[in-house]
This record gives structure tokens, sequence and C-alpha cells, in this order.
């Protein structure tokens, strides 16, 4: 569904990203997990837009996406959800979830969506006409995943969702995420400095180093060997 | 009651404009009050492009001098109608806001921002002064006359202070139209988070070009006004102090409302002429007066609007707090007796 192909970008003369190649299938949670400055927040900047690539390129269901405009990509079925969670915080909740329905047309189909993110998380609904940036750090997040939803998207990228917030919310996050994959079918790439909860959710995991991958496989796979239970979980 | 509640700035705005036109029997007032009527104009400008869609301007006097310029050739050289050569002002002046927004696109706000729009303004002085060909360079352009309207005829202070009454009361409504009709909700959504307003599928790149057109034109505009008051332009009236002053009328008045953007470039047009009988301390009473708003009404002079006393003094109250380090000295405090107690 989603192929990247050898893909690099730079800042200037310094290289974030050295030729990553990724595929993701139709189905699946997809972690990619680093340190800092590993490369993973750039990789999802190129995904979303926000960075053009200098070489390589980034098909999605058959369309290249590489030099697509951050607003063009969501049309194609890509969501984001940005780092920082990015909220619009001086309308409420319900404005939010539907700015994130801004390219679709069908009011009922909107209406049902607000309906479903409300599911999701109740949180949202019982606070539904609150401005959002009175909200804590926990309900924004739930809030910028649940604006992400609202476009019908094909497949969803979150750029760390766990971050800043206390340990039961990021329990909460992960959930339902599992639970937005598993009911809607949803196919997600998570992207983590928080390494032990997105491989334990993940179907399958990458890890990147300085721009490099280095390492691939099955959440539980990547957990269990050595390598990343020495560099990352502080075994 | 609730027509006042809702109209409650509108009604400010009518007092302070009914404030001037009764001074404005004192010629000398209406010479200010047309000063004011004219920096309102620009100011809203300044309040869409830095209000609305938080894109720092410090260039808007170099567009009101393009608008100055535009109209002054057109009407001493091509011998053009004062009217006509609005719509050519205001064009011109958005083209060179548009070409302005190009270079400023990709710089996300802040001090950059802040650097091109103000170089930007510079270069406008630069081109002004060496054109000499078509601008008369140090010269400058005279004899400007004052427009007229059949018998109407708009020379003479207090006639024009009408004229640009009437043109201000036009470009508010358009401009609030604009803003709650049409484009607000995507500069709004620049303001709040450009990345999630990109992530939902908002050109903000377009969005933020029409910020600056629109701004910019209606700079554009002003300036046509502002000929004919003067009557006589030089390059030296649209650098970059004037500019820095327009904004300064934002902020005082309320960065993101329109009329907060009015009531500022009333206020501070006035207060320096007010404050003459104070001779040197003027300009340092107008100086204290800025800082004192940005520390303690950051969103200006209308968000003191339709709050009741106490709740006017709690949000002074509350500013003063962040101001002073209080709230920081209070969770420092915490945090040293929670050391203790371990």
């Amino acid at each position: 569904m989603l192929r990247i192909e050898n893909l690099s970008c730079h800042y200037g003369v310094i290289q974030a990203l050295h030729e990553v190649s990724i595929h993701i299938e139709k189905k699946g949670i997809y972690a990619i997990i680093g340190a800092n400055g590993a490369g993973k927040s750039s990789l999802i900047n190129v995904l979303s837009g926000l960075v053009p690539a200098s070489s390589g390129r980034v098909m999605f269901e058959g369309v290249e996406t590489t030099d697509l405009e951050p607003h063009e990509i969501i049309k194609t079925g890509i969501s984001v959800c940005p780092e920082g969670r990015k909220i619009f915080k001086s309308v409420s909740v319900y404005e939010n979830l539907l700015a994130g329905a801004y390219i679709m047309k069908d009011k009922a189909e909107i209406q049902k969506n607000v309906e479903m993110v409300y599911e999701f998380f109740p949180r949202l609904s019982e606070r539904r006409k609150q401005l959002a940036g009175t909200l804590s750090g926990g309900e924004q997040q739930m809030l910028a995943i649940g604006r992400a939803l609202m476009s019908n998207p094909k497949l969803l990228l979150l750029d760390e969702p766990s971050m800043g917030l206390a340990p039961n919310l990021i329990d909460f996050v992960f959930d339902t995420v599992v639970k937005i994959y598993e009911e809607k079918k949803l196919p997600s790439i998570i992207v983590e400095q928080n390494s032990e909860m997105a491989l334990s959710i993940a179907d399958y995991a990458y890890v990147l180093e300085v721009g490099h991958l280095t390492m691939e496989g099955t959440g539980k796979e990547l957990l269990a060997s050595d390598e990343v239970q020495k560099k990352y979980l502080g075994a | 009651m609730n027509v006042i509640k809702t109209y409650r700035k509108q009604i400010a705005m009518a007092a302070l404009l009914a404030l001037m036109v009764y001074l404005s029997f004192n010629s000398y007032f209406v010479f200010v009050g047309i000063n004011a009527l004219i920096n309102a104009i620009a100011v809203m400008g300044i309040v869409i492009i830095s209000g609305y869609a938080k894109q720092l301007h410090l260039g808007q006097s170099a567009f009101l001098g393009i608008g100055a310029y535009t109209s002054a050739i057109l009407m001493t050289k091509a011998g053009l109608n004062f009217w006509l050569t609005i719509p050519v002002a205001m064009v011109i002046a958005g083209v060179f806001g548009w070409m302005l927004s190009i270079p400023t696109l990709k710089l996300k706000g802040g001090s950059y921002l802040a650097l091109v729009t103000q170089t930007f303004g510079e270069i406008i002085y630069v081109l002004l002064l060496n054109l000499e060909w078509l601008t008369n360079g140090p010269f400058g352009i005279s004899g400007i006359k004052a427009p007229a309207i059949g018998p109407l005829d708009f020379t003479g202070l207090q006639p024009y202070f009408f004229l640009c009454l009437v043109i201000l009361a036009l470009v508010y409504f358009a401009l609030r139209r604009i803003v709650r009709v049409k484009f607000g909700r995507f500069f709004i959504s620049i303001r709040e988070s450009e990345e999630a307003a990109q992530s939902i599928g908002i050109n903000t790149r377009k969005y933020k070009m029409i910020a600056f057109v629109i701004a910019t034109s209606v700079a554009g505009l002003a300036g046509v006004l502002y000929g004919p008051f003067i009557g006589y332009l030089s390059p030296e009236q649209f650098r970059w102090q004037p500019s820095l002053i327009l904004v300064s009328m934002a902020i005082v008045g309320g960065l993101s409302s329109l009329e907060g953007g009015i009531i500022g470039a009333v206020i501070l047009t006035f207060l320096p002429e007010l404050l003459r009988s104070t001779d040197q301390l003027r300009m340092i009473l107008y100086g204290v007066i800025v800082i004192l708003t940005l520390a303690f009404l950051p969103d200006g002079i209308v968000s003191l609007f339709g709050k009741k006393p106490a709740e006017m003094k709690k949000m002074l109250v509350s500013q003063w707090d962040m101001l002073s380090d209080k709230t920081l000295r209070k969770k420092r405090k915490k945090v040293k007796m929670a050391g203790k107690a371990k």
C-alpha cells in the first residue's frame, strides 16, 4: 500500500535519511522506533510533505506522493497526526473535529465520523463544547488522533503520540490505536521514542539509527532481540 | 441591553469617531482626525495579516507609499481621475504584497519574517528615492489635488475628513465580511497551527498569500487617501518608523480584531497630540503606554470590552502575577517544600 523507496532527505548539507526503504501492507500496525536524531521525524515530515525528499520516492496505492504539497497529501488518503498534538486551541472540541473533515463534503458522513470519534474517545464527547486549549495533554492527544480520523483516511500516521503523557494515558492511547485498527481495519504507522510501548502493539517494526534503517521484524521479534533490548529498552 | 452587548465594539468605535467629529470643528484636530482615519485603514490590514494569520508584518507603510505614489503619479502625470486611481493603486500595492509573500512563505513567522518585511519596506523606499523619472526622487511629488464628485468638493479638511470616514466604514465592513464569511477561519487555522492546518488539507501557502494581498492592498487604499491630504509626497514618509507605529497601534487596540485596530489607531494618533503640552515627555509617555498595554493587556484594549470591573481586575492581576514571576516563585516554593518533606 505504501512503498518508500531509497528515500533520502537533507537539511542543508546534513543528511537526515540515508536511502530508507519501507514497505507497508494494507493491514497491520507498523512502528518506527529510534533514538533522538535517528530520523524518525524527518521520515514523517517527508511523508507528510513538509520536507522535500532529496532522492528516492514514496508511492501510496500506486500514486506518487513524493512531491505533493502537505495539504494535498491528505487527499490521497494519508492522514497525519502531527507531533506535539497541534490542535486548534481557540475553538471547541467539536469544531476541531469538523476541521478534520475539511476535505469532505457529505454532511451526514461527517456527523457519523464525529460520533465514531466520540465512541473511541468518550472523554471528548463529554467535553465536546469545551475550548480545545483547556483540555489536558492526554485529551488533546485524543483530539488530535480523532481529528486525523475524520477524513476517512486509508492510512494513519501518528507522530510520537506518547509525547508528554502520563503512563496510564499512554496505555489508553495505544490501546485505542489497536482498537481503531481492529474496528476500522485502518492500518497505521506509529513513530515513537517509547520503543517498548510501540513494539508491544506493532505487527511489524523498523529501527532507524542516524538516518539508516538498521533492523526490522515483527514487534515481538524486536522486543526479544538482544540488540534492541540493549539499545532501546535499557536492559 | 442585548443590542448593546452584541455591538459593544462598534458602539465604542462610533463613540470614538463621534468624539473625533466633535473635535473636528477645530481645524487642527480635523487634521489629526484624518491622520487617524488613514492610519486606521492601514492598521486593519495589519490586523488581517498579523492578527488573524499571525504573520508579523513590519513593512506596512511602504505599501501606503506604493498606493500614495501610484495615485499621485497617475493624477499629476497622466491626469487620471482620483477615483480611478483607487483600484489601480490597490491592485499595484496588492501585487507588491504578493511579491513580498513569496519569499516569506517558507519562514515560519518570527524574527526572520520581521526582518524580511521590514527590509522589503526599505527596498521600496530606495526605489521611490532612485526612480527619479517616475517618482521625482528626493524632490517628491507636490500639487496633489483633492477629489470631487459633481458638486461635492472634498477640498478642505472637513469634507475630506468625512470622505475618509466613509471609506474607513466601507473597508471595515468589507474586511469584516472577508474574515467572517470567507477567509477568516483559514487565517485563524494558520495562526493556531500551520502544521495542523496543512495536515487536514488546508492550503496554508495560498491563504497566507491571500492575507498578504488583502493587507497590502488595504494599505494601498490608505496611501491613496494620504496623498491629497498632505498634498506632497516624499520617500521619507514611508520608511520603517511609521510601519512600527502602525504595528504598535494594532497591538494596543487589539491585534486580532478589526475594531481593535481602529481603536488603537485613533488612540495612538491622538495621544501624542493630546500630550503635546508635556513637550519633551510626550514620546516617552507614548512609549510607556505602548509597553503598559503590551504588559497588561496583551490582547489589546478591546479585550476589556464587555467585562465587569471585577473581571478586569482579575485579568490585570493575573497578568501582573505572570510578569512579576509570582506564579513561578510559588512553584519554586512548592518544589522546595516538597524537597524538605523528603
